[in-house]
């Protein structure tokens, strides 16, 4: 369990979040959404212990999280960043045994099993010998979740993992992201660009706005129109599907804001 | 099987001239005299070449495997291709230091002249002690000066360009200081030369060396890992803010211990983490090994080189690396960007 109490993030002169509590079970697909530069991210960052706080805490189990070596956090969360730069030159397994880090001891050698079973589980053990610089953006995606598989986390925090991404590999990784959720019971924590593929996957939503948590819930509670209103400034229909847990927004224009 | 036959080739190279740089020199000897050597049967060239030609190829072997390690360090710590240890005030301080000391022990001795005044007053037995504490304090300088709640690639960047410029004007002006016919031996110094220099000069550098390269070796895993952004890095569990400086401050270690056996001996440490990665795999075990090789085989071919174009002068090791090593610094960034991956 993750946990933010009273967490402000900023600068000397500027405010990034604001006295945020907000408390993230391991066994959801918890979802930020908001408009770029609401802090959304920052506090992704923040509850993964990577980012600096001005007040308050992020407690892991009960624990302080700033507190804990990054290995005792890492074998808990893992974090799949925004834009991850690779080593040069190496081959997708090499890459992956990197997630291994925090299980490993002094001079102990990397688990090849550890590694080929989470190249399996996103469907990149054929790729494993080949250079990760070859590889398209879609499946590089999937190799960073393979290396964040690897450090057998309970918790995967992802930060826009759809970004750069065409519409079917936007969903090929969600789909991804979803059975590991289902399959192996890692919870999941992610910004999310697109308020539809929130909606569609999420368990809850909570939605950012200039570093505060305007609106939490379950997509059906409380994605509406006036919520997209406030959040991004535009002007939308909301759309229900048939099971009724996931409205859909179809944008009208944008609002002068 | 691929990587076998590059080892091979790698350590064949590395025997190869270090048998060179034992045959050739300034007095002429045979293939005869250096297999005497091992033989154990040999007259006076034999001498020469254990007392003279064998302790160079030993200091060529060390300084190589130092400062190609050290530059491997910097440039993966700091995430900058460009990053030399050398260029982080190790050199300019060993050479403000030694400089110094050449000063002060020609202004208490004035009736000598030239070589002779400095060799006789500061004996080399001392430079490199003087050397190693110039280099260190000067390196301690820029992590002080960089430090500010933690430790930033970039302010350490930033602060060693700019001490070093400090000091490499510092040591100019001490050098045209020193009146002209005194200025040889810092000249030759500051080029960064093996010319005589014997086991003594290389030992108390051995125990540091292999000190680091357990630590290098045990701190592998954190070494591969920072070579992901810093937030992948610490994400996997790797405390960056504390490994980061903790790894520097070995690398500059061995830095120093190089610069003082030999002066400051210029782009081993940036060029040769850059051949190692062209011609070495790219798994941190492997280039550091292959490193290591390279690095020795450079300067020890930088060495003999430099002995035996112009015989009997002698061009230090320093300025044949340099020498070389622009050159083939400018090929490789050329095979890079054939290859993209300099882009």
């Amino acid at each position: 369990m993750l946990e933010a109490r009273n967490l402000s993030v900023g600068y000397a002169d500027k405010t990034i979040l604001e006295d945020i509590s907000v408390l993230i079970a391991k066994e959801d697909i918890s979802v930020l959404v908001g408009a770029n530069g609401s802090g959304k991210s920052t506090l992704l960052k923040a509850l993964a212990g990577l980012h600096p706080l001005k007040a308050g805490q992020v407690h892991l189990d009960g624990e302080v999280l700033h507190h804990l070596p990054r290995r005792e956090v890492a074998s808990k969360i893992a974090v799949l960043s925004q834009s991850p730069q690779a080593p040069e030159g190496l081959t997708v397994y090499q890459l992956v045994e990197h997630g291994q880090f925090a299980q490993r001891r002094f001079f102990e050698a990397p688990d090849p099993d550890g590694v080929m079973a989470a190249l399996d589980f996103t469907g990149m053990s054929t790729y494993a010998h080949r250079p990760f610089e070859a590889l398209s953006g879609g499946e590089q995606q999937r190799v960073w979740i393979s290396l964040a598989l690897a450090q057998k986390p309970q918790m995967l925090l992802l930060d826009e993992p759809t970004s750069y991404l065409d519409m079917g590999h936007q969903i090929d990784v969600l789909e991804l992201l979803k059975r590991l959720h289902r399959e192996q019971g890692i919870g999941m924590l992610m910004v999310l660009h697109d308020i539809n593929h929130a909606s569609l996957y999420a368990d809850r939503i909570m939605a950012i706005r200039e570093g505060a948590i305007l609106a939490d819930g379950a997509p059906s509670e409380i994605v509406t129109s006036e919520l997209v209103r406030a959040l991004f400034g535009a002007e939308v229909s909301v759309l229900s599907d048939p099971t009724g847990q996931h409205p859909y927004c179809v944008p009208k224009g944008r609002l002068k804001v | 099987m691929l990587g076998l036959v590059r080892w091979f080739l790698l350590i064949l190279l590395l025997v190869l001239s270090c048998l060179l740089s034992l045959r050739f020199g300034s007095v002429g000897t045979d293939w005869q005299d250096v297999w005497r050597l091992f033989s154990g049967t040999g007259g006076a060239v034999t001498d020469i070449i254990r007392e003279y030609r064998l302790p160079r190829t030993a200091a060529a072997i060390v300084i190589g495997v130092y400062l190609s390690l050290s530059g491997l360090i910097f440039q993966t710590v700091l995430r900058n291709p460009l990053a030399d240890p050398t260029l982080f005030g190790v050199s300019g301080g060993a050479s403000l230091a030694v400089v110094i000391a050449m000063g002060v022990a020609i202004t208490f001795n004035p009736s000598e002249t030239g070589l002779k005044a400095a060799s006789s007053y500061l004996s080399l037995e001392w430079i490199p002690l003087i050397a190693l504490f110039g280099g260190l304090s000067a390196t301690g300088l820029i992590f002080l000066m960089s430090w500010s709640r933690g430790f930033s690639a970039i302010r350490l960047i930033l602060m060693g360009v700019i001490l070093a410029s400090v000091l490499q004007a510092l040591v100019m002006a001490m050098v045209v200081g020193l009146s002209e016919a005194r200025t040889e031996l810092a000249i030759l110094w500051l080029a960064g030369s093996l010319y005589a220099r014997d086991f003594s000069h290389i030992i108390p550098a051995l125990p540091w060396g292999a000190a680091g390269l357990l630590l290098v070796f045990l701190m592998l895993p954190q070494l591969s890992a920072l070579r992901l952004d810093a937030l992948t890095a610490r994400s996997v569990g790797v405390s960056v803010g504390m490994v980061s400086p903790v790894l520097l401050v070995i690398a500059a270690c061995f830095a120093a211990s190089a610069v003082s056996i030999a002066g400051p001996v210029g782009f081993v440490g940036l060029i040769v983490p850059h051949i190692s990665r062209l011609i070495g795999s790219y798994q941190m075990k492997d280039q550091i090994l292959t490193n290591m090789v390279v690095g020795a085989t450079l300067v020890i071919v930088g060495d003999t080189v430099g002995r035996t174009v112009l015989p009997p002068l002698e061009i230090p090791v320093g300025i044949v690396t340099s020498l070389m090593g622009a050159p083939v610094f400018a090929l490789l960034i050329y095979i890079g960007m054939r290859r993209n991956s300099y882009a």
